[in-house]
């Protein structure tokens, strides 16, 4: 199912508690990265907790690392 | 109001608060053979961030050990605020406990297991040796996660496939995604499945939960799966357990939409009447921090296990039905009762963390 791109889904959004989310993502305040797609930041992968998230509950998604290039 | 009228309980059961102001219990371990004093240990609460607490038979409960973990924790929940001590067991003869966790080797996250000792009698914790160490891990879930002691006097213990490369879950040099078996010093035993190696079982995502049953003797766990496929299995020696390839390959039961099982045990020591013997109670927490109730977790759910490996029967057992963060994580039978934690507790008050409590379910009579 794709993700809109609205306000109460970037809000719901839990990359900023994620273990891969770093400094550039948050400087850029990026993420719903399953709706707007990949990151511009170099990534490190430290595992993803879009598993955890209630968009990805919502939209029945079933994949990780939405922000990796 | 109590924090237990928060909770709907299957009828003919009752809810009581025993302890609260907890600091994130997630796991129970109860001493399975109590001394008879009034100040002898009866059980213990590891909370996740790096503290031992012990309650005596008497109802009081203290500090048993605290500043276990040599970081500072974040409290983002979900996300990496899900991580630090973990895992917790007793030993059946010294009452020393096995406590699992996450530590900081200079910058790199491991996890690590230990084993303290207590010089009075299991009320504080007096030093601890290292048993197992230098594992790769991350500060989230995928960890590693339950200790336990089998039937057999070894020590086994859960861990998660590390949640960056689930491969790993299939690679026989690699801890993370395995069940390993342990001496209790740590050491391999001669008669593990494959010489050498600690490894019992392999193929396993986020196994949170482990219980020892019985009747026939084996190990179950509750392994997490991604979007789907959370599910109980019954371990058996040398066993690939289907991580990533397929979680339904062993399983007992799974659950197609995720609830997040944690702890799980057995009706097996005369808690509760003969009617609910052997049945499988599983704590199931949903999400990280969710308040209200939810579709998804916060229950525990009870099941009778059938003789052809699967299930004969399935109910919620216990649901939340209060405004705050609260849900099940661990849980454990004690001699009078279905203990259980609620981990965030309620709110959080003047922006300090929530607190948790430690409940005790009782069969009305
Ligand atoms: S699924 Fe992942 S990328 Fe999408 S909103 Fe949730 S945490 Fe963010
Ligand atoms: S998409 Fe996944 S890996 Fe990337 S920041 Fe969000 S939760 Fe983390």
């Amino acid at each position: 199912m794709n993700v809109p791109d609205i306000p109460e889904n970037a809000s719901r959004c839990i990359c900023p508690n994620c273990p891969t989310y770093n400094d550039c993502m948050s400087s850029d305040k990026q993420n719903l990265f399953c709706s707007r797609g990949k990151s511009s930041c170099k990534i490190d992968s430290n595992g993803c907790i879009c598993g955890e998230c209630p968009v990805a509950d919502q939209y029945r998604l079933n994949n990780l690392y939405y922000c990796e290039p | 109001m109590s924090a237990a009228d928060n909770w709907w309980v299957f009828p003919g059961f009752e809810i009581e608060t025993v302890l609260s102001e907890l600091d994130l219990p997630a796991n129970i371990a109860f001493v399975p053979r109590p001394g008879p004093r009034p100040e002898d240990p009866l059980l213990y609460i590891n909370g996740l961030y790096g503290t031992v607490t012990v309650m005596r038979n008497d109802g009081r409960a203290d500090v048993y050990a605290g500043g276990l973990l040599n970081y500072e924790p974040d409290h983002k929940f979900p996300g990496t605020g899900e991580s630090g001590l973990t895992g917790i067991c007793v030993e059946p003869a010294s009452g020393d406990l096995f406590l699992s966790m996450l530590y900081f080797d200079e910058d790199k996250v491991k996890a690590r297991v230990i084993r303290t000792h207590s010089a009075d009698g299991g009320l504080t914790m007096e030093s601890y040796d290292t048993v197992l160490q230098n594992v790769p891990s991350i500060k989230a879930a995928h960890q590693v996660q339950a200790c336990s002691i089998g039937f057999d006097g070894k020590l086994y213990v859960n861990f998660g496939d590390g949640m960056i490369d689930p491969k790993t879950a299939q690679d026989d040099g690699d801890w993370r995604g395995k069940i390993l078996r342990l001496e209790l010093d740590g050491n391999i035993p001669d008669d593990n499945p494959m010489p050498g190696s600690p490894i019992f079982a392999k193929g396993v995502r986020n196994p949170f939960g482990a219980a020892w049953r019985r009747s026939d003797q084996s190990l179950y766990i509750a392994d997490n799966g991604p979007h789907v496929d959370d599910r109980v299995c019954r371990v058996t020696r040398g066993e690939n357990l289907g991580w990533p390839d397929d979680l339904r390959r062993a399983s007992v039961m799974w659950w197609n939409f995720c609830q997040a099982p944690t702890a799980l045990d057995f009706n097996q020591t005369g808690s509760f009447s003969d009617y609910y013997d052997d049945e499988l109670f599983v704590a199931v927490f949903g999400s990280a921090y969710v308040k209200g109730p939810t579709h998804k977790g916060k229950k525990i759910v009870k099941m009778s296990l059938s003789d052809e490996g699967g299930i004969k029967s399935y109910d919620e057992f216990v649901a939340y039905t209060g405004e705050g963060p609260a849900s099940c994580c661990g849980l454990a039978f004690g001699p009078d009762g279905l203990y259980f934690t609620d981990l965030h507790g309620e709110f959080e008050a003047d922006g300090q963390p929530s607190r948790g409590h430690l409940f005790r379910i009782k069969e009305l009579t």
